[in-house]
C-alpha cells in the first residue's frame, strides 16, 4: 500500500513533494520495478490536487528515469531504475548535512555527535 | 494568452456610487484552474457573476472563446435559489429539457453521496443543495465551472466530495475551473494560478509556483536596505514580520538576511493586509 504524506502548508510546491515522496518509496524498495503507480485522477482526488500537478510530477519522474508511462495503461515503476545506491547515498548525505548544521549550532563537537548517534541507535 | 476560452475585457460595474469593478481584464485558458482571492468587497463575486453572464457590466465586455456558449458555463453559488418548490426529480427533468441534455443522459452521480429524489429543494441543507446543483451542472458537460465561495460552507466530508467531483470533471471533461475563495487552503491544491483583488482591481496575477518563489518573509528587527520591496509588515511587542515581494533569489547572498519561505494562505494574507494599509494611507 502506497503512502504519500504531503504537507499542504509546506512552502515546497505539491508536485515536488510528490516527486520526493515517490523517489523515497522507490529508493527504499517499498515500490518495486513493475509496480503500477496510482492513476493520475485517483491520486489527484485523494490528495486534492489538480490532475495537471500529478501529471507534471509523473512526467518529471519519467524524465529522471524512475517511471515509464505506457499509453492507455498508466504509469509504472521502471524495472531498471537509475543507480539507486548512489541516490540513496546522496539523499542520506543531504539529511546528514542538515542534521550536522543543527548539531554544530548547539555547540556540539563531532565526538559529541558520534556518541549521541551511537547511544540512540543502540537503544533502538 | 493564446485563444483564451473566457476573457474579461475592461469590466466596470457600479452599484450606486460604489465601483465594484474598476476596468478589470483577465483571460482564462481552457482546462485551467484559477482561484480568485481578496478582501471583502474587493469585487471577486462581481467578477465571477459577470463571467457567468448573471450581471451585465456597465462598461467592457465578456468575450467567449472558440466554441464556448453560455450553456457550457456552469455557475455554482450558495445564493442560488433554484426551483425552491420542486423536488429533485422535477428539477432534473426541467434542467434536462431546458438545457438540451440528451434524453438518455443520467445525472452524473457524486461518489458516496446520494439524496432522495422525492425531496424538495428548499428542504435540503446548504451543502446538499450545493452538491445537487453541481451534479446538475456537470450533466451539461461544462467547459467552464465558476464556483463562488461555496467550499467554506460545506462540512469536511461534503467539502471533500465537492473537490473530488470538481477534480474528476477537470480530468474527464477538461473543464476550466475559476473559484472565488478567501482562504486558499479551502480549495486544496487545485488552482494553478492565483488572482488577488482589492478595491475592484486585480492587484496580482501569478502562477501558483511562481508566487511561492516570489514572496518571502523576514522575521525580526534586522535593518533592511531601502531597496527591498516590503509588501506588508506586522509587528507586536514580541514579533515583527516583513513580507517581501517581488523577491530575487540572489538577495539571499547579497544581503545576508534570512528570507523564509511561506505558504499560500500567508502570502494571500500579506497581499490583502497590504491593500488595507494602502487604503488607509491614501
Amino acid at each position: 500500500m502506497l503512502r504519500l504524506n504531503l504537507d499542504p502548508a509546506s512552502p515546497v510546491p505539491a508536485y515536488q513533494q510528490i516527486i520526493q515522496a515517490l523517489k523515497i518509496e522507490i529508493i527504499s524498495g517499498r515500490l518495486k520495478g513493475g509496480d503500477r503507480l496510482p492513476p493520475i485522477r485517483e491520486l489527484a482526488k485523494i490528495l486534492k490536487l489538480n490532475p495537471n500537478t500529478v501529471a507534471k510530477a509523473y512526467y518529471t519522474l519519467e524524465e529522471d528515469g524512475f517511471v515509464e508511462s505506457r499509453p492507455g495503461s498508466g504509469n509504472w515503476v521502471k524495472s531498471r531504475a537509475p543507480d539507486l545506491d548512489s541516490l540513496r547515498v546522496s539523499m542520506l548525505e543531504g539529511e546528514t548535512k542538515s542534521y550536522l548544521e543543527k548539531a554544530f549550532s548547539l555547540g556540539a563537537s563531532l565526538d559529541d555527535v558520534r556518541r549521541s548517534i551511537e547511544r540512540i541507535a543502540s537503544h533502538e | 494568452m493564446n485563444n483564451p476560452i473566457l476573457e474579461a475585457d475592461k469590466l466596470t460595474v457600479r452599484y450606486g456610487r460604489r465601483t465594484a469593478l474598476d476596468g478589470v481584464s483577465a483571460a482564462f485558458a481552457a482546462g485551467e484552474a484559477v482561484v480568485i482571492a481578496g478582501s471583502n468587497g474587493a469585487g471577486k463575486s462581481t467578477l465571477l457573476r459577470c463571467l457567468a453572464g448573471a450581471i451585465i457590466p456597465d462598461r467592457g465586455r465578456v468575450v467567449y472563446g472558440n466554441g464556448l456558449d453560455k450553456a457550457k458555463i456552469g455557475f455554482v453559488s450558495d445564493r442560488l435559489s433554484l426551483y425552491e418548490h420542486w423536488t429533485l426529480r422535477e428539477a432534473w427533468r426541467f434542467h434536462k429539457k431546458e438545457f438540451g441534455i440528451a434524453a438518455a443522459a443520467e445525472r452524473p452521480p457524486i461518489e458516496g453521496f446520494s439524496l432522495d429524489e422525492g425531496r424538495k429543494i428548499r428542504h435540503l441543507s446548504v451543502g446538499e443543495r450545493t452538491l445537487f446543483h453541481l451534479s446538475l451542472l456537470l450533466a451539461q458537460r461544462p467547459a467552464v465551472l465558476l464556483i463562488d465561495e461555496v467550499v467554506h460552507g460545506l462540512d469536511p466530508f461534503l467539502r471533500d466530495k465537492f473537490l473530488e467531483t470538481v477534480i474528476g470533471a477537470m480530468d474527464e471533461l477538461k473543464t476550466a475551473v475559476i473559484m472565488v475563495n478567501h482562504t486558499l487552503s479551502d480549495t486544496a491544491e487545485i488552482p494553478e494560478r492565483v488572482l488577488i483583488m482589492a478595491e475592484g482591481r486585480i492587484i496580482l496575477d501569478e502562477r501558483r509556483d511562481d508566487l511561492m518563489a516570489k514572496v518571502k518573509k523576514i522575521a525580526g528587527d534586522a535593518e533592511l536596505p531601502p531597496s527591498l520591496p516590503v509588501l506588508f509588515e506586522t509587528s507586536s511587542e514580541y514579533r515583527r514580520d516583513r513580507y517581501i515581494y517581488p523577491f530575487h533569489e540572489e538577495w539571499r547572498r547579497d544581503f545576508g538576511l534570512t528570507f523564509t519561505d511561506i505558504g499560500l494562505d500567508e502570502i494571500v494574507k500579506a497581499f490583502i493586509g497590504g491593500s488595507y494599509v494602502q487604503k488607509r494611507t491614501r
